[in-house]
Formats: C-alpha cells, sequence, structure tokens
C-alpha cells in the first residue's frame, strides 16, 4: 500500500499521526525520510516534529533494517530471570556484541517490556515471541529460527 | 497572595512559578533550561529544585506554581546535594573538553560546574581510572550518539556539548514558529537534532546558538578566514562595523549592557575601530553608511510604489496592492522565500546594508582608489547567524566578485580579539576611514525593531511633502510591542505601517493581510526579538531587560548625531553625485538592488 493510501485512511488531524506513523512502520517496514514527509504534509505539522515522534518510540524504525534483529526483553521481571545471560550466549554464539552494528547479518538489541512479564526471559525475533528462554535452550531457538 | 521564600515573606500572583517569585526578589536559583525568554520551563535540567512544605521530595522551582500557604527553602543540604548530583550528571553526558571550546569561560555548564565544584566525576570514569570493561562500555555508550552538523552557512551543531536543554527547540518553535529543530529518540539516546540528521535548513536566524547553555549550538567559526586574509600581504582587507554591533560589543569584555558615552555616543566605536585596526584590517567603514543609502533607495521604491497605486502583487481580495516589505532582515527574506513565495513581488527590492557597502567598496571605493577589487577581502562584523548566509548567496555578487567575502559575528571577534590578547579597553579611540565611514541617526535607529521604519519615514515624508520635518521622533513607531501598526498622515493621504519582530508576528501579519483583516502600506519585519540588537549572534545573555538598556542606548545616539536624515547624509549625496546619479536609478539598480527566489518546496 502506498504512503497516499494510508494517509487518506486518516484525518488530517494532529492526533492522528501515531496511528498514520504505526500503519507506514507495519507496511513499509521503516518510516523513511520520504514517508515522513508525506506524513508531515498531510498533517501540516514539521518534519521535525514528526520525527521526534517516529524516533520516540522503540517499535518504529526510522532507519531501513536489512538485519535481522533479535531482541531481548530488559524489563525488570525478566533481567531478574536472568535475560542477560540468554544475551551473552546469543552474543557467543552469533559472534556480536549488543547494540553494536559492526556485524552485517545479525543485531542484539534490548527491548523495554513486552507485558509478558510472567513467562520470561522473553526473546524476540522478527514478530515472533519466545517465552522463559534459558541460556541452554537458545541455540535451539537460533538454529531453527535464523 | 503570600509566599514564604526562607522564612521571608514574598507577595506573588495567581500562575507565577516559584523560580519567577525568586528571579524577581533577587533571590538566585540555578538553572540552565530556562530562559527568561522563552515560556515557563519544562524541568528538564533539574538544577533549580527547591525544597517546599508541600511535597515530600524536592520539585522544580521552573515547573511548581506557587499557591497558598507555600514555604520554600532554597538552599538546604539535601537541595544542594541534589544539585550536585544533577550536575554531575550532566556533566557526565557533557564533552567536557572545556580548554578548546567555543564557549570556554562563557558557559552555563561550566560555570555551575565552578560553582558547585564538580571535580570527582563520579559518573565519568577517566581513562586511568577505567577498572573493568563494563565501563569502558559505558563511556562508548555515551558517545555513540554525537551529531555534528558543519553544513550549513551560518551555525555549527555539535551534539556532544548538548544537555538536553530544550531551550534550542524551545527558541525554534516558540519565537521564530519555525521548528527545525526535534528532540529525537529518548531516554539516554536523546538527542537534540534536525530530521534524519539533515543539515539544517531554516531561516539561520541564530535565536537556538543565543539561548544554547552550553557550546552544542554556535554560530560558525569563521576567525580562521579572517586570518589567513589578514595574513596575506596582497590581500587588502576591508571591514565593516553594523550599526547594531558597536552598543553591544562592549558586553562581550564584561561592560554592563546599554552603557553609553556621556554624549550619547556608542560606547566603544572608536575602540572597536582601533582594536580592528590593531588586528590588521586595512580600512574600516560604517555599515551604517550602507544604511543611510538603504533607507534612500528604500523611500525612492516606496515613493515609487504609492504614486503608481500599484504597490506590488498581493492577495487576491485585495484590489490595490500589498504593502512593501522590508527586505534588510536576511532571515526575513529567507522566510519569505521558503513559506510564503506568493508575498516575494512584496518584498523591497533593495539589498541589505551589509551587501550595499559589500558591493560599493568593490566598485565605486576600488575604482576611486585603483584598486582591483580582486585583492580586496571584504569582512563584516555582523549581529546576526544569518548574515553569513546572505553573503554566500549566488545573487550578491558584483562581476565576479562576492559583495562580502567574511561576516562575522560579534561573539566571534571578541573571541578573536581574546586569542589575540587584544582588550579593546586598553586602546586609543580610532575614527572610521571617511571614504565610506559617516553616518546619521536615522542609519543607527537600523539596530533596532521600528528603526527602519522611522528612518524611512523621516526621508519619505520629507520627499512627498517638499518641507523640512520639524520633529523627527515619530514616537507611534517606537516601543517594544511585538506588533505595532500606525498611520501616518502626509498630504491628506494615510501611510499605513505595520512594524513586527520575531517570526511568529510575522506570521500572524501575514495571516491578517492574507485574511483582509488588515492593509498597510509599508511593514517593517526583523526576525530576532527586538530587531538587530537581539540578534542571534550577539553577547549572551541576552534577555528583554539586556535589549531594552541596548535599545536606549540606540534611541539616545540618534538623538546625538549631528546629521539625523539619511538623505542629509554627506557621504550618500556624494556617492549619488560621483557615482551612482539618482536613487533608483539605472547604476543603483544594478549595485544595490537584488532578485529573490522562490525557494519553497511545494
Amino acid at each position: 500500500m502506498s504512503i497516499q493510501k494510508i494517509l487518506l485512511k486518516f484525518e488530517p488531524k494532529p492526533e492522528n499521526l501515531l496511528g498514520v506513523l504505526k500503519e507506514i512502520q507495519k507496511e513499509n517496514g521503516y518510516i523513511g525520510k520520504k514517508e515522513c514527509e508525506g506524513a508531515a504534509g498531510y498533517f501540516s505539522l514539521p518534519l521535525a516534529r514528526v520525527y521526534s515522534t517516529a524516533s520516540f518510540f522503540d517499535q518504529m524504525k526510522t532507519k531501513k533494517e536489512s538485519k535481522k534483529i533479535i531482541k531481548i526483553c530488559s524489563g525488570g521481571p525478566c533481567l531478574g530471570e536472568k535475560s542477560m545471560e540468554v544475551a551473552r550466549q546469543i552474543e557467543m554464539l552469533l559472534k556480536i556484541e549488543l547494540e553494536n552494528d559492526a556485524r552485517a547479518k545479525y543485531k542484539l538489541e534490548l527491548m523495554s517490556c513486552a507485558g509478558l512479564c510472567d513467562r520470561g526471559p522473553i526473546v524476540m525475533i522478527d514478530n515472533q515471541i519466545f517465552e522463559k528462554v534459558k541460556p541452554e535452550t537458545v541455540d535451539d531457538i537460533l538454529a531453527n529460527y535464523l | 497572595m503570600q509566599i514564604k521564600i526562607n522564612n521571608k515573606p514574598y507577595s506573588c500572583e495567581d500562575g507565577d512559578t516559584i523560580l519567577a517569585v525568586c528571579k524577581r526578589n533577587g533571590i538566585s536559583i540555578p538553572t540552565l533550561c530556562a530562559h527568561p525568554d522563552l515560556l515557563p520551563g519544562e524541568g528538564v535540567c533539574r538544577m533549580c529544585l527547591v525544597e517546599t512544605n508541600q511535597s515530600k521530595c524536592l520539585v522544580s522551582s521552573c515547573t511548581q506554581k506557587a499557591c497558598e500557604g507555600l514555604e520554600v527553602l532554597t538552599e538546604t543540604m539535601g537541595v544542594n546535594r541534589a544539585r550536585k548530583i544533577n550536575l554531575e550528571l550532566l556533566w557526565a553526558d557533557h564533552a567536557g573538553k572545556c580548554a578548546g571550546c567555543k564557549k570556554n569561560g562563557r558557559c552555563e555548564l561550566q560555570n555551575l560546574a565552578e560553582a558547585y565544584s564538580i571535580d570527582e566525576f563520579k559518573f565519568v570514569p577517566r581513562r586511568k581510572e577505567l577498572n573493568s570493561e563494563n565501563e569502558l562500555d559505558m563511556l562508548k555508550n555515551n558517545w555513540s550518539h554525537t551529531v555534528v552538523d558543519e553544513k550549513n552557512p551560518c551555525i555549527s551543531r555539535d551534539s556532544q556539548y548538548c544537555i538536553e536543554c530544550r531551550s534550542c527547540v524551545r527558541a525554534c518553535k516558540e519565537i521564530q514558529t519555525i521548528e527545525a529543530l526535534g528532540v529525537n529518540y529518548r531516554s539516554s539516546r536523546t538527542n537534540v537534532g534536525t530530521p534524519y540528521e539533515i543539515p539544517l535548513d531554516c531561516i539561520f536566524c541564530g535565536q537556538c546558538s543565543a539561548v544554547c547553555p552550553t557550546a552544542a549550538i554556535t554560530e560558525k567559526d569563521d576567525t580562521e578566514k579572517l586570518e589567513k586574509a589578514l595574513a596575506d600581504p596582497k590581500k587588502l582587507v576591508v571591514v565593516q562595523i553594523a550599526p547594531s554591533v558597536r552598543f553591544t560589543f562592549a558586553e562581550e569584555f564584561g561592560i554592563p549592557a546599554g552603557t553609553r558615552l556621556t554624549g550619547g555616543q556608542a560606547f566603544w566605536e572608536g575602540k572597536m575601530v582601533a582594536a580592528l585596526r590593531k588586528l590588521g584590517a586595512d580600512k574600516v567603514f560604517d555599515t551604517t553608511l550602507a544604511a543611510d543609502l538603504t533607507i534612500v533607495e528604500e523611500a525612492t521604491e516606496l515613493l515609487r510604489r504609492i504614486k503608481s497605486g500599484k504597490k506590488g502583487l498581493a492577495s487576491p481580495k485585495r484590489s490595490e496592492g500589498g504593502p512593501m516589505f522590508t527586505s534588510c532582515c536576511p532571515s526575513w527574506v529567507l522566510f519569505v522565500e521558503k513559506y510564503y513565495p506568493e508575498y516575494i513581488p512584496d518584498l523591497s527590492s533593495c539589498k541589505s546594508p551589509q551587501q550595499m557597502l559589500g558591493a560599493l567598496t568593490k566598485t565605486y571605493w576600488a575604482e576611486k582608489e585603483k584598486i582591483n577589487p580582486k585583492d580586496i577581502v571584504s569582512v563584516a562584523i555582523m549581529p546576526c547567524t544569518s548574515k553569513k548566509y546572505e553573503a554566500e548567496r549566488p545573487e550578491m555578487k558584483t562581476g565576479e566578485q562576492q559583495d562580502v567575502d567574511i561576516v562575522l559575528t560579534v561573539r566571534e571577534l571578541a573571541r578573536l580579539l581574546r586569542r589575540k590578547k587584544i582588550n579593546p579597553s586598553y586602546l586609543e579611540d580610532k575614527k572610521f576611514d571617511p571614504a565610506l565611514g559617516s553616518a546619521t541617526g536615522a542609519g543607527m535607529l537600523f539596530a533596532q525593531s521600528g528603526g527602519v521604519t522611522e528612518a524611512v519615514l523621516r526621508t519619505a515624508v520629507e520627499k512627498l511633502t517638499g518641507e523640512e520635518l520639524g520633529k523627527l521622533e515619530f514616537e507611534v513607531v517606537r516601543g517594544e510591542a511585538e506588533y505595532k501598526c500606525a498611520e501616518i498622515e502626509i498630504n491628506n493621504t494615510k501611510l499605513r505601517v505595520a512594524i513586527v519582530h520575531e517570526i511568529r508576528n510575522a506570521r500572524k501579519l501575514l495571516g491578517e493581510i492574507k485574511a483582509g483583516r488588515a492593509e498597510y502600506d509599508f511593514v517593517e519585519v526583523m526576525a530576532c526579538p527586538n530587531g538587530c540588537i537581539g540578534g542571534g549572534g550577539q553577547p549572551q545573555p541576552a534577555n528583554q531587560s539586556v535589549r531594552k538598556a541596548r535599545i536606549q542606548a540606540v534611541l539616545d545616539c540618534d538623538k546625538s548625531m549631528p546629521v539625523r536624515k539619511s538623505h542629509e547624509n554627506p557621504a550618500v549625496k556624494k556617492i549619488y553625485k560621483e557615482f551612482l546619479g539618482a536613487p533608483g536609478g539605472e547604476k543603483a539598480e544594478e549595485l544595490l538592488h537584488t532578485k529573490f527566489e522562490n525557494k519553497s518546496k511545494s
């Protein structure tokens, strides 16, 4: 779906901005400069304000991401269930570093709480959620889903 | 309403914040984000914390409103400890490269760090203090999000100095309504900058650099260019000084705003010339002369428009055409070009004084002195960051040379002088070079909002009526109001003028004109608060009271001048006689006028 079509689904009121951005993110995978300018023009808002909104939320990307992203929950309960050990394990297995762009294929990121605190630690690959991940079981997941 | 601060009663009004009450009564509270020109603070810097009887924890005094029975303590142990910790946290995210910093000695963060003796750096491990790899990560994380912008002609940004106080974002939004800057990302990755990290694309008024407490946003440094030109023996360096600069320059060397000589003349005018001479400038000219030329040209243009009945293109609703807008503020011109291109035909075609003098230097003066214009380096000392952009505009050319080669703001010049260990206060006063150096009171008025109108009126009214003006002061166009309009009666016709400063008011005015609610013949717009006197390149700190003092100095200086009407400036008369011909004539048209182009994106 083109940006224009997404925009026309919403009324040009500032409160609809987030809805539009979410939709663009879903359709496009990221919110690029062109999309951002389109939204700014449609809502008659300054580009800076649209970009501030888009970049504020972790769930929205402002750059095209060609890497596979593995996310680990950094919420308190997940940390308590040793999510960082899982992260270390993934780092070792894939030879990548947390929050580091250097490797070409994968990127390991922390995410904020996904609301599944009783089933932590949570690992997310693309949009798939894995619950109660242990350092011992993480290599299985990686082998199957990457 | 009465509240108690440090056990003393103070009266205050509904809606006052604690910080406002304290400031009014001379109680000092440190703050980095509550700039007096902006709306009440957002409580971001957390430096203005105070203890109150209404809340268990400390509150930020810039957001807490005064209420009945409020008791405030501003300097308790707990308050000071919290402030110190917050300051250390700010410092931890700051580059801390003070020695080589542009703002060294003039940085609000540095001043506070000194006042609270931040010397332990608990939160930033220095290289030798690093104990484990984890701490190295911490250090890396701090600098992972640095954005440097040097790709625009006027303003340089370096986010490693940024403390995210948001003053620039608010200045851009509240004063100028441009919103070129925004707060991007969040929490530890928060970054103040442009969308998609594109080079700054705005009107370059520099108000963001004027409110920045650190060196995160500063004027682009061209002092090195000037030094290079001065060191080159083949080049002739010709400097011009803007009208407003002489009233504010002394502030950079610790002299209070608005100080003037007993006669009313600008305090450091002669010393500025002397300092520039000492730096190595070959000639020092006065932009005020070109301001007079601008006035004469603009008045001629206005009279022509009035006489022909056609005052340019305007909104379709109006039959007789729109007002004539001044064009001496480059930010305003850029604003029209980018956001209201339909009003471009209404802009006066005159160049700004800076460009006029630059053009005259490289033609009239060079011809007279038999100098090849290629050997002249034309330098301008300006109150404004936007002038840097204006000097670079491709249409600002005579022959192959740009009219003006280097533009320095007041802050840059002062920095260069300090670096060269020249303190103007020890220098003997010197005079401008007489070739292009005589000024009038009307030209001096250019320094503040309303001045161009007053100066134009002095010339236009005399030319219209053919009689000499009795009273030169037009009080109706004076004052600090942000939106002034007046009607001046000349020969039974009414000349309707409007004066605005700050772009938010200009937007308001354009809206009114567009809707047909207001009609004017002449509109003066200055992009900065109170005109050039509050410009983006002027000394910091600037606020309402400082600007008021500066304006008073300008008005006094006008009064003290022997010649107070632009068209009576002997040098102006001479230039027209020897070189330009008549005002609005062919040669004047070629050298003193310019064209504007539509720069809007849609």
